[in-house]
């Protein structure tokens, strides 16, 4: 729910119990002052009819006074007091009784007692609170379209910066940090907040460049003296008067060297992966990928005797840059080939959205949980254990699903991307 | 010819000059920017290499003012850092090769050969090692004026043995050179047995002498005593 609806409902339901509040008052305010009116009228016209009766002489008269607004009686009893009374009197034009006003005075004429009824029809209860209701009604209906409006508005100018500042925030790349930059803008609440996300991408990208310059420093640092080692064993190597037994000795030494910078590169390159430090720039065809590897490790296929089938009814054209590509593909192919038997088979199949590799081999499924584990291998003549982990994060990095299944001795990795 | 190694890393600068100066290349050595600039504005070089990490300036910057001055020498840039960025802004830049470090003596040498090889000849040198004759442009190969067929690696793997005669070379190297970064992939060293003793066959098939001697577990030794 928007934050703007979510306001607007609590602004009306806020203005519930307000107008209902406002509608009592109104109503017994009303009231209360037509009452006194009709009192005050009531008074008047008894007023006024005193005088008039006090100037008739004959008890005739006086009767004949009656009608529908004052009713005269003749009376024993006297009282001086007046006093006013509600009643419900029939009326023909609404064919319902209706609430009547009625003020009673005694008067002395003529040494008779007379009793003056005076009566003026309320305006019906019922009524006013109808109308009240119906007023009540406009004016929160009028609430509710000014708000509508409101929010319209505010939306399109007051909470604009806002909404600039959070597309920013959604579509941050750490690799674009430095052209991030949150404005200046008038309303102070969303100033503190552009300043303080303008400090912390900044400080984001302190941080990635200072780790991006720590990993690249870590592989100088370390193939510098690899450099160093390897370079004086090679020099060493040419010395004549090596025996075979030190040349054997001074190579072990040099493969080890080897061995460690591979290493160290590797995990360079995971920790990369990890920073998004590869952009991918254009789609790369998996096909020719694929393709390209066939050629490359057609060798060991043939020393194998392996079988490859591809199957390709769409390319995959994937945005990846171009170096995982080779990598992602090098790693699974060559291991299709490793942990491949003798005769033995790939079957390659390509998609335009996949790329599933299976190949035989009469080694055990992998432990799903160790699978892409850093340095999860058991055998330690096979490479150094770092290949999976480097697929992984490839895809990891690249939104594309990895699924490894195993099955009458079939070992199978499907890939699916899910990019747009 | 004559090389300009800029290199901070004296240990490493000393391992590079000692064995090109034995591949018979003259070497001149500078530790860092200010030296190297003064050496390239000064002096003719067939051949530059240059680290991108060293002091009072950046190795990049060096090819620049190589090309600025367009100096005829080859450059090849020796780096730690396999930064993707820095591979394709030095090339950009106008260096002919890029090597990682660590990389193998006998594998910068080819290099600077090959480099050499472009700029000084055009391509069109021809190698000749006692009856051996190479012609790049053709690539081919002839032993007393007969042509010898060989696939692309044997003629890779004889290039290679040849611009680095008298020295011993590591499988590693030999493996490295022949199937790139993804030499370990390749598993085991059977395959370079193959191509070699293939390599060594047609060789002396063709009337050559038999170079290619075997060092034992370390790798073979392509001379002539």
């Amino acid at each position: 729910m928007k934050l703007l609806t979510r306001t607007t409902i609590y602004y009306l339901l806020f203005c519930i119990p307000l107008l209902m509040a406002s509608g009592c008052f109104l109503y017994f305010n009303i009231e209360k002052s037509l009452r006194h009116e009709l009192d005050e009228e009531l008074q008047f016209s008894n007023e006024t009819w005193v005088r008039h009766l006090n100037k008739l002489s004959g008890e005739k008269d006086i009767l004949e006074l009656n009608n529908p607004f004052i009713q005269i009686e003749k009376t024993n009893i006297f009282s001086g007091q007046q006093y006013f009374s509600d009643t419900l009197l029939f009326e023909s034009a609404e064919e319902q009784k209706v609430p009547y006003r009625s003020l009673t005075v005694f008067i002395e004429h003529n040494k008779q007692y007379y009793k003056l009824s005076f009566q003026r029809s309320v305006i019906e209860q019922r009524d006013v609170f109808k109308n009240l209701i119906g007023l009540m009604s406009i004016v929160f209906g009028g609430l509710l379209l000014l708000f509508l409006l409101i929010n319209v508005y505010i939306n399109k100018r007051l909470w604009k910066p806002f909404n600039s500042s959070l597309t920013k925030i959604t579509s941050l790349n750490l690799q674009q940090l430095q052209q991030v930059h949150f404005d200046t803008v008038e309303i102070r609440e969303f100033n503190a907040l552009n300043t303080s996300l303008n400090a912390m991408t900044n400080k984001m990208q302190a941080d990635y460049l200072s780790m991006k310059t720590f990993t690249q420093n870590a592989s100088h640092e370390i193939q510098t003296p690899l450099a160093i080692i390897q370079s004086k064993l090679e020099l060493l190597l040419q010395d004549s008067a090596l025996t075979e037994q030190q040349s054997t000795v001074i190579t072990s030494a040099f493969e080890a060297t080897q061995r460690l910078s591979k290493l160290n590169q590797a995990l360079l390159l995971i920790t990369k992966i990890e920073n998004n430090q590869f952009t991918a720039i254009e789609p790369v065809s998996i096909k020719s990928v694929v393709e390209k590897y066939q050629s490359f490790f057609a060798e060991l296929l043939d020393q194998k005797k392996i079988t490859v089938s591809v199957k390709t009814e769409h390319d995959w054209l994937l945005l990846l840059h171009p170096m995982l590509a080779d990598m992602l593909i090098s790693n699974l192919f060559g291991n299709a080939i490793r942990y491949n038997i003798q005769q033995g088979e790939i079957c390659i199949d390509i998609t335009a959205k996949s790329l599933d590799m299976a190949n035989t081999s009469n080694l055990p499924a992998i432990d799903k949980t160790q699978l892409f584990y850093r340095f999860a291998k058991k055998n330690t003549d096979m490479g150094n254990g770092l290949g999976l982990a480097i697929v992984k994060e490839i895809c990891d990095a690249n939104k594309i699903d990895i699924r490894y299944s195993a099955s009458d001795n079939l070992h199978r990795f499907k890939l699916t991307g899910s990019q747009q | 010819m004559k090389l300009l190694i800029i290199e901070d890393e004296i240990p490493l600068r000393d391992s590079i000059q000692q064995y090109m100066e034995t591949q018979g290349y003259r070497c001149e050595t500078a530790g860092n920017f200010m030296e190297a600039m003064d050496k390239i504005d000064f002096y003719e070089y067939d051949c530059v290499l240059v680290d991108i990490g060293i002091p009072m300036g950046s190795g990049l910057d060096i090819v620049k003012e190589l090309k600025a001055i367009k100096s005829k020498a080859g450059i090849i840039i020796i780096s730690a850092r396999d930064a993707v960025d820095d591979k394709i802004s030095g090339l950009q830049l106008g260096s002919d090769d890029y090597l990682t470090k660590p990389f193998h003596l006998s594998e910068l040498n080819a290099r600077i050969a090959a480099v050499i090889r472009r700029r000084h000849f055009n391509g069109d040198e021809k190698i000749m090692f006692n009856e051996i004759e190479i012609s790049h442009v053709a690539k081919s190969v002839k032993v007393k004026g007969t042509s010898v067929e060989l696939t692309q690696k044997e003629f890779d793997l004889l290039v290679y043995f040849i611009n680095n005669k008298g020295r011993v070379i590591t499988k590693s190297a030999l493996a490295q050179h022949i199937w790139g970064d993804h030499y370990d992939q390749v598993v085991s060293y059977d395959f370079l047995y193959t191509h070699i003793k293939n390599l060594r066959k047609k060789l002396v098939e063709a009337g050559a002498e038999d170079y290619i001697k075997t060092i034992y577990g370390t790798g073979y030794k392509f001379t002539d005593n």
